[in-house]
């Protein structure tokens, strides 16, 4: 047995001193109360006559003397705290890592979903511990972790706070030294455990048809978009699936696909729907399957801007790759001009300059390439000093909408000019090298991006991201962006201070970070964020890769079963205070019955 | 301490002008009263001739006898005598106790008796008795005597232990004339009630018995490890006053009750036991009697 509150020879001190004590306070005579009685006379008959029990009354004595005894003997202990292993079992410390991702959310065939049963698993686990056992429950998601403790409450609350999520599922960053390490999962995320790590699994096979992947693709050769669904069968076996796809516009929604198509087990197919005119809205497409363990991913949301023609005003000395590409978009009327030509400010729509700037910022939206210091462009004037850069891309924010779905991977750069950007909440630096801007972006009005190298220096224009780049660009400055397509979970916008609401309207709590906004999207919907006279639509929607629940990854790793129920599961010191009270209860009953004294 | 204010009201006293000690004997007395005695006498009553002697007064020769029968034979009367009533008030300690106080108790039954004795023309003796006689009131007739009778009882305290057999003795020692001996105690003696009552006994008095009996002795209401104090010798015992042991007392106690019943039946001995919680009135009225001592 050992003591958890104080050292063994304190215990045993203590338990002399109570016994010691006990002992003299049980054979100090304490004066009885005084009665008087009119004659003693007919009480020595009745005393003489109970003569014959003072073997009895001796006994009692003794009895109440060991009952005194045993009772502080137990309060003394339990002051100890003892710990005795062959009882309650060994103390241990625990960090259980509950696995929150969006597989976990797969309904079983009970009727409840996998982290029910791991919630239920891990509330076991905790409650068949022994009273000394401590605990620390965490999350994948990085939401939820306590510190190590033996408080039940504060581990059941935590556990209720958790919830799958889609965001990345991560082994959270604990101090695990000396611990016991058991993940609770269903062993589809793919978490870096350690070494020590034991694995409490709730897998359970399900089948699961989603919604694999949602684009509106802009550019057929009409001028008209595409609508391109891809649906994914993670069950063994085909499944009959019934797609639906609509487009909301404001009023009724528009059907535009309606049917049920048979997907292998394991595969994938995938639908096209061109969209003519010029439509806009809210897109959702919808699947169903009988069995489907994971609704989640049943839905996906995307949104169709408005189309608008922009007036172009190209400054430039002379740059194929531009102009080829503006006239190229039927959507820009393009003029293009030497800058010696340069009127100043005058009604165009936006202006792209090709290695020039002037030196008062026009008051429409701008892009430029290598441009020279300017006091207005970069808070330093042409004579700041030029660095050399690197010669590739080290850095790009692909989450700012200049530069969705542009990859700059291996884009090679020759020089590029090195300005001191001013940055702030409204001026960013979406991709760089080193410690180079390479592409800045100002979101206040009037908005403009900054290219800091020219395209004949780098290989970018030959780029297939270079005309989705442009694109953006042009988008962004026309104010119509193109939808942000986000993961279902937190969401980023890269507007400050914005308002964020669903597409019907309702208002969604959010909050502001280091010049962007973020917001809370636990399933897929189409979301509106506003910051002034900028706007932007938010697709969320479940990632592709996430609805194979049936894709177990953690194997190989030692299994824990959940332990048979033990029959002392809290610690030695409450039963000893428990029979303590017995005890004294015991007493306080034979003392006023007089069995003891 | 005992106060005339407490022994009677007014209403108390007019009832008992109502009731009369019966005795079951007559008894020779000093001075004619309301009830026949065994001597003859004047009184008015005829009761038996006897032959004339020398000496005899001639005014009571029955001459129409000796018409008839030749004989000098004199007429006897009953002669009515009045009662000697010997009060003894039990003064010991152990009088102290119940509410109210034993002694309370028997000295408002002495006062009643007395009042009754005086008011039919009695000789009425008080003696406080502890284990010594007390300071008696000598005899009193009449029922003016009465407020005497009350401030004597008012100045009696209890004190002293219990000897009956002493006291009585020393009382029978005296030469008193017979006649009816109460004695009102809780007969809680250390040496016993019976020699006290036999010296009484032997002495050819008429005895009552007046037994009076607290709650705190029938029934005490005891909890707990307590420490007993005789009041009369102040001698301890430590007890634990458990249910089992409380029985225990209770029937020893109607025990020794039961013994000085069979006792006083045994010898014909007059008996009344009285609790103090008993309104006092009541016991006047009603337990006396039943008893008969009453009519």
């Amino acid at each position: 047995m050992t003591f958890l509150a104080l050292t063994a020879t304190q215990v045993a001190w203590l338990c002399g001193l109570t016994l010691v004590a006990v002992i003299a306070l049980f054979f100090l005579k304490l004066r009885y109360p005084r009665v008087a009685v009119a004659s003693l006379l007919l009480w020595e008959r009745v005393l003489v006559d109970n003569q014959h029990r003072s073997l009895l009354e001796r006994l009692r004595r003794l009895l109440s003397l060991l009952l005194a005894i045993t009772i502080a003997l137990l309060i003394a202990l339990a002051l100890g705290r003892p710990e005795a292993g062959a009882i309650t079992g060994e103390p241990r410390e625990v960090v259980i890592v509950v696995d929150t991702s969006i597989t976990m959310a797969a309904a079983t065939a009970d009727g409840q979903t996998r982290w029910d049963h791991a919630r239920e698993a891990a509330l076991r686990l905790i409650g068949d511990a022994g009273g000394a056992d401590r605990f620390q429950v965490a999350d994948t998601s990085g939401r939820v972790a306590t510190a190590m403790t033996a408080d039940r409450s504060q581990l059941d609350a935590a556990l209720d706070r958790m919830t799958p999520t889609a965001a990345r599922p991560t082994f959270p960053q604990l101090d695990l030294t000396d611990r016991e390490v058991i993940v609770v999962s269903d062993g589809i995320a793919r978490l870096a455990l350690p070494r020590a790590a034991r694995v409490l699994s709730v897998f359970e096979p399900a089948d699961n048809v989603a919604i694999a992947d949602l684009e509106v693709v802009a550019g057929g050769d009409g001028g008209g978009s595409e609508i391109r669904l891809v649906v994914a069968n993670h069950s063994p076996d085909a499944k009959e699936v019934e797609i639906a796809i609509e487009m909301d516009a404001g009023g009724d929604p528009d059907a535009r696909l309606a049917e049920v198509v048979t997907v292998a087990g394991r595969d994938v197919v995938a639908r096209t729907i061109a969209i003519e005119g010029s439509p806009s809205g809210a897109i959702l497409a919808r699947v169903a399957a009988d069995g489907d363990a994971l609704a989640v991913d049943d839905e996906a949301v995307d949104y169709l801007p408005p189309p608008r023609g922009l007036s172009v005003a190209l400054i430039t000395s002379g740059n194929d790759f531009l102009e080829t590409l503006l006239a190229l978009d039927a959507r820009v009327d393009l003029t293009v001009m030497t800058p010696d030509l340069y009127p100043g400010d005058e009604v165009v729509d936006l202006y792209v300059f090709d290695e020039f700037a002037p030196l008062v910022q026009p008051s429409q939206p701008v892009l430029l390439f290598r441009p020279p210091g300017r006091a207005w462009l970069a808070g330093s004037d042409a004579t700041a000093p030029l660095r050399a850069s690197e010669t590739g891309v080290t850095d790009w924010d692909e989450t700012h909408p200049i530069l969705e779905f542009v990859s700059m991977l291996d884009v090679q750069i020759v020089g590029a000019r090195h300005l001191e950007f001013a940055t702030d909440a409204a001026t960013r630096v979406v991709a760089a090298a080193g410690q180079t801007p390479l592409v800045v972006a100002r979101s206040a009005t009037p908005r403009w991006v900054s290219v800091n190298f020219a395209l004949d220096d780098s290989d970018f224009a030959m780029r297939p991201s270079f005309p989705m780049f442009m694109q953006n660009v042009l988008t962004w400055f026309a104010g119509n962006a193109r939808p942000l397509r986000r993961s279902v979970g937190t969401v980023e916008v890269a507007l400050a201070d914005a308002t964020v609401a669903t597409i019907d309207g309702a208002d969604v709590p959010a909050r502001s970070r280091l010049g962007a906004t973020l917001f809370e999207a636990p399933t897929p919907g189409l979301y509106v964020a506003s910051s002034g006279a900028a706007r932007a639509y938010v697709a969320v929607n479940l990632p592709a890769g996430l609805s194979d629940v049936n894709g177990v990854t953690l194997t190989g790793r030692d299994r824990v079963e959940l332990p048979p129920g033990r029959w002392l599961s809290s610690e030695l010191w409450t039963y000893l205070l428990a029979l303590a009270l017995a005890l004294a209860a015991l007493e306080w009953w034979t003392y006023h019955r007089r069995i003891t004294v | 301490m005992v106060t005339e204010e407490t022994l009677f009201d007014g209403e108390f006293l007019k009832k008992l002008e109502y009731l009369h000690i019966v005795s079951k004997r007559a008894f020779a007395g000093q001075y004619r009263a309301e009830r026949r005695a065994r001597k003859r006498g004047s009184g008015l009553e005829f009761a038996d001739h006897r032959a004339y002697a020398a000496g005899d007064d001639f005014r009571r020769v029955d001459w129409r006898a000796y018409q008839r029968l030749e004989k000098l034979l004199l007429r006897l009367f009953e002669e009515e005598e009045d009662l000697p009533i010997y009060l003894f008030v039990d003064c010991s300690r152990s009088m102290s106790d119940g509410h109210p106080t034993k002694l309370t108790y028997a000295c408002q039954v002495a006062a009643a008796l007395c009042y009754v004795g005086l008011a039919h023309l009695d000789r009425v003796t008080l003696t406080p008795y502890t284990d010594h006689l007390g300071r008696e009131l000598a005899s009193q007739r009449g029922k003016g005597q009465i407020f005497k009778v009350f401030k004597f009882l008012g100045q009696l305290a209890s004190g002293g232990m219990t000897n009956a057999k002493d006291s009585f003795e020393k009382f029978c020692r005296s030469k008193r004339p017979r006649g009816i001996a109460v004695v009102v105690s809780d007969f809680l003696d250390p040496h016993g009630f019976e020699d006290g009552l036999n010296m009484l006994r032997f002495s050819h008095h008429d005895i009552f018995a007046v037994h009076v009996v607290s709650q705190a002795d029938a029934d005490p209401k005891l909890r707990g490890d307590l420490q007993l104090v005789d009041a009369e010798t102040g001698s301890t015992h430590d007890i634990a006053a458990t249910p089992s042991l409380l029985g225990a007392y209770k029937k020893v106690y109607a025990e020794f009750c039961e013994e000085l019943e069979r006792f006083c039946a045994r010898y014909q001995l007059g008996y009344v036991r009285t609790q103090t919680e008993v309104p006092f009135e009541d016991v006047i009225l009603q337990v006396f009697r039943q008893n008969r001592f009453l009519t």
